[in-house]
């Protein structure tokens, strides 16, 4: 209200002041700068816990090229802090990037070619992070990591209760309705309408390809049978009033974890320090398995982020920028500080037999047979292939709006996938995409 | 040189805006006396006409530097777009698209549905806010506690609570599974109630929004108060005027420049109505991106990465504001202003 306007003064005031202290001072800051004698320094933008622990490992060893990490960017917002860079000419060397926005940052011009530097990893790097980085043979980006979807559960009320792990979705609605019946303030799980993305993946194990590239010419699937499948079959769910529809990463949903009225969550081989966190009173008591299957017997999972690190057009200095992001994730130093420091599952083959991995179980989980890394391995290899549009923000955006409203206001799911389909095609036509 | 004059003079009576106590009877006392002394602009010695300039030059370079660079820019912003070339992942450029993106913008039933709810989010928080804030400004004039500085200070602290913060913080206190507001109801027997429903999620937002300002408005028709000549209060009693008659006859009707004035902001605030319901969008369904107007803008802007609509829509939403509150100063401005044109 009014206050505004006296904020505005108050901002203008710090701003003036700022502009006149750096009046004063040396330039420095905004871009990478060196001296003639000075290191090399590397600007690169990431969201990793710790990373700064693990930039230190390679400003240790490497005098002459020193890195300078920020972390004040999300992997939500990447994209648009990336593009605003570009656009004022102050991009970092190196930033992390999501899988679905990559596609994105290529069409905008901000992540390099890397493959003159990169290429020859093939070998190396898991096939499924391999084909989200790279593009008619082109690299785009070093993989990172990538994220094997589990069913987390609580052991110890799915016990209580006579329940076995669910297998199919038939069982996972059995165990909801088994749940709710037992004590109504309580939920097998939440429908996030802001979880597009945990959405995308579990239409992607049912079959659907929200984007294909067929040459030149793009294909949306976003409102197509699998995905109105599963939409369909949460709707029932929330319908029935048997699962709950409140948003993930709030204060609410922590507590839900927390205090056992959220009885699992589906996520991905990252989750379990962030169990941890929310709820530090379940340690041990959660079990993880492979995600239920349409089809008994069947072992097909999707895609639930992941990401890698990008080279951008706007670096200085492109040799240094793409052994620093080559080593950042296949170098044996790095990873190990990474299973130390930041949770991640690497895209490096080798990586993944780490003995810090490997050994041992994260501690929100009770252990288990096989061990969570070998069942992550397995549901890796059962991922399906996927090709990200290059508007994924703006599927995201949409889907979250729609969905939103297709709860409060009691609308359809198959609807809401009709509309986010529509403002899809309309994003990607009007930027001149041959959309199919 | 008149028209300088003028404007000076203009520029110090908006500096005292905000303090209307003085403006409505003690700087008219003071011109009205001044005035006639005032010598021949003409023969006006040079260093009084730099003096002025001196003192606004400053604001003069801050409001070109950081509101008139950035709304120039955003201008250019709006008349362009992306093309891409090369269909599959090909590189996307800059290039110019003329009034695409109003037409866009303005074609988009989304622009009317945020400004409708940003209008009826008006209608809730405006009139509450002026009126608690004359309630409060009021009742502090008129208490001779001891616990006034205490109750001033109390009602202006959460002002000082930044907009982010305290949507979290009433979001907190909203959320169906942790909300203590809905455990208080529960306690005592009542149904618990939805306080993010689709509907009551207006009030949601302005409730916090009120909490925010209410004590700064308070402050400004307070210090107004203070302004006001003690003996109008003394013959007003003499002549067998109650308190109550006191405040809704002679003090209220003194400070309506005041009221007027803190009105305006709260409108144009209204307007520009975000970082609460931005906020709260991530806790619950019943808000979505583009709720109000500037989230609109935000969206597009900083989401799903359209720079050029997001600056044609903030074009719009400019003009709009420019209309609505220039034309309501017009209206107003004898009221406002104390008749000075």
């Amino acid at each position: 209200m009014n206050s505004r306007f006296t904020k505005l003064g108050g901002i203008a005031a710090i701003a003036l002041a700022a502009s006149l202290v750096a009046g004063c001072a040396p330039a420095s800051g905004g871009e990478s700068s060196s001296d003639d004698d000075g290191p090399i320094v590397l600007r690169y933008w990431s969201w990793a816990p710790n990373v700064a622990a693990i930039v230190d490992v390679w400003n240790e060893a490497n005098p002459d090229i020193q890195v300078e990490v920020n972390t004040s960017t999300g992997a939500a917002d990447i994209v648009a802090k990336l593009s605003a860079a570009k656009e004022a000419g102050t991009l970092p060397d190196v930033s992390n990037t999501t899988y679905e926005n990559l596609p994105n940052l290529v069409v905008n011009g901000v992540a390099d070619d890397i493959t003159d530097a990169f290429g020859g990893y093939e070998d190396q790097v898991a096939t499924a992070a391999w084909d989200l980085t790279t593009f008619d043979g082109v690299n785009y980006a070093v993989p990172q990591g990538t994220s094997p979807m589990f069913l987390f559960y609580r052991a110890d009320i799915f016990e209580e209760l006579g329940i076995d792990a669910p297998t199919t979705w038939d069982e996972y609605a059995e165990a909801a309705r088994t749940i709710h019946d037992a004590d109504e303030s309580k939920y097998l799980a939440t429908f996030p309408a802001n979880d597009a993305q945990l959405f995308a993946a579990l239409s992607q194990q049912a079959g659907a390809e929200w984007w294909s590239l067929d040459g030149e010419s793009w294909s949306v699937d976003i409102d197509g049978d699998a995905s109105n499948q599963v939409a369909d079959y949460w709707q029932g769910l929330v319908d029935e009033g048997t699962i709950a529809t409140f948003k993930t990463w709030t204060p609410e949903w922590q507590a839900a974890l927390a205090d056992g009225t959220l009885a699992s969550w589906i996520s991905a081989v990252w989750a379990p320090p962030l169990i941890l966190q929310n709820a530090p009173d379940t340690e041990g008591q959660w079990g993880a398995v492979r995600l239920p299957q349409w089809n008994e017997g069947d072992a097909v999972s999707g895609v639930l982020g992941g990401s890698g690190t990008i080279v951008t057009t706007g670096t200085k200095y492109p040799e240094e920028a793409r052994e620093f992001a080559i080593w950042l994730n296949n170098s044996e130093e790095a990873l190990q500080a990474y299973i130390e420091n930041a949770s991640i599952w690497p895209a490096n083959l080798a990586g993944r037999e780490l003995p810090a991995l490997r050994e041992t179980t994260p501690a929100a989980l009770r252990e288990s047979d096989p061990s969570f890394y070998d069942l992550a391995a397995q549901i890796d290899e059962e991922t399906v292939t996927v090709t990200w549009g290059p508007d994924v923000a703006l599927a995201y955006s949409a889907f979250n709006d729609a969905f939103s409203t297709a709860i409060t206001g009691g609308g359809s799911f198959q609807d809401a996938l009709t509309t986010v389909q529509d403002a899809v095609v309309d994003d990607m036509t009007s930027l001149g995409f041959t959309v199919e | 040189m008149t028209s300088q004059t003028q404007s000076v003079r203009g520029t110090g009576r908006v500096a005292s805006g905000p303090a209307p106590g003085d403006a409505s009877a003690a700087n008219v006392a003071a011109e009205a006396s001044a005035r006639p002394a005032l010598p021949p602009v003409r023969r006006r010695p040079l260093r009084p006409r730099l003096a002025p300039w001196l003192f606004v030059g400053p604001a003069l370079v801050l409001a070109a530097g950081l509101l008139l660079a950035p709304l120039v820019y955003t201008l250019v912003l709006s008349f362009r777009g992306r093309q891409v070339a090369g269909g599959g992942l090909g590189l996307a450029t800059e290039v110019w698209v003329g009034l695409d993106n109003y037409v866009r913008s303005l074609t988009d039933p989304a622009l009317y549905a945020s400004f409708g709810r940003m209008l009826v989010y008006a209608l809730i928080a405006v009139p509450v806010t002026m009126g608690l804030a004359l309630l409060f400004a009021l009742l502090l004039d008129h208490l001779a506690t001891r616990f006034r500085r205490f109750s001033r200070v109390s009602i202006f602290v959460p002002y000082a609570v930044p907009g982010v913060i305290a949507a979290l913080m009433w979001g907190f206190m909203y959320l169906p599974g942790v909300s203590p507001i809905r455990d208080a109801f529960a306690a005592v027997g009542l149904p618990e109630p939805d306080l993010m429903g689709p509907v009551s999620v207006f009030f949601a937002v302005a409730n916090v929004t009120i909490w925010g300002s209410v004590g700064f408005n308070m402050v400004i028709l307070y210090t107004s108060l203070r302004g006001l000549p003690q003996e109008l209060y003394e013959s007003a009693r003499l002549d067998g005027c109650s308190e109550l008659q006191l405040a809704l006859r002679i003090k209220v009707p003194l400070i309506v420049p005041g009221v007027i004035l803190t009105g305006l902001f709260a409108i144009i605030g209204a307007l520009q109505v975000f970082s609460e319901p931005n906020m709260m969008m991530t806790l619950t369904n019943s808000i979505t991106s583009d709720w109000v107007p500037m989230m609109l803008v935000y969206r597009d802007a900083f989401v799903t990465n359209d720079l050029y609509g997001g600056a044609a829509t903030a074009m719009i939403i400019t003009l709009v504001t420019l209309v609505a509150s220039l034309g309501l100063l017009k209206v107003l401005q004898r009221r406002a202003f104390g008749g000075e044109s």
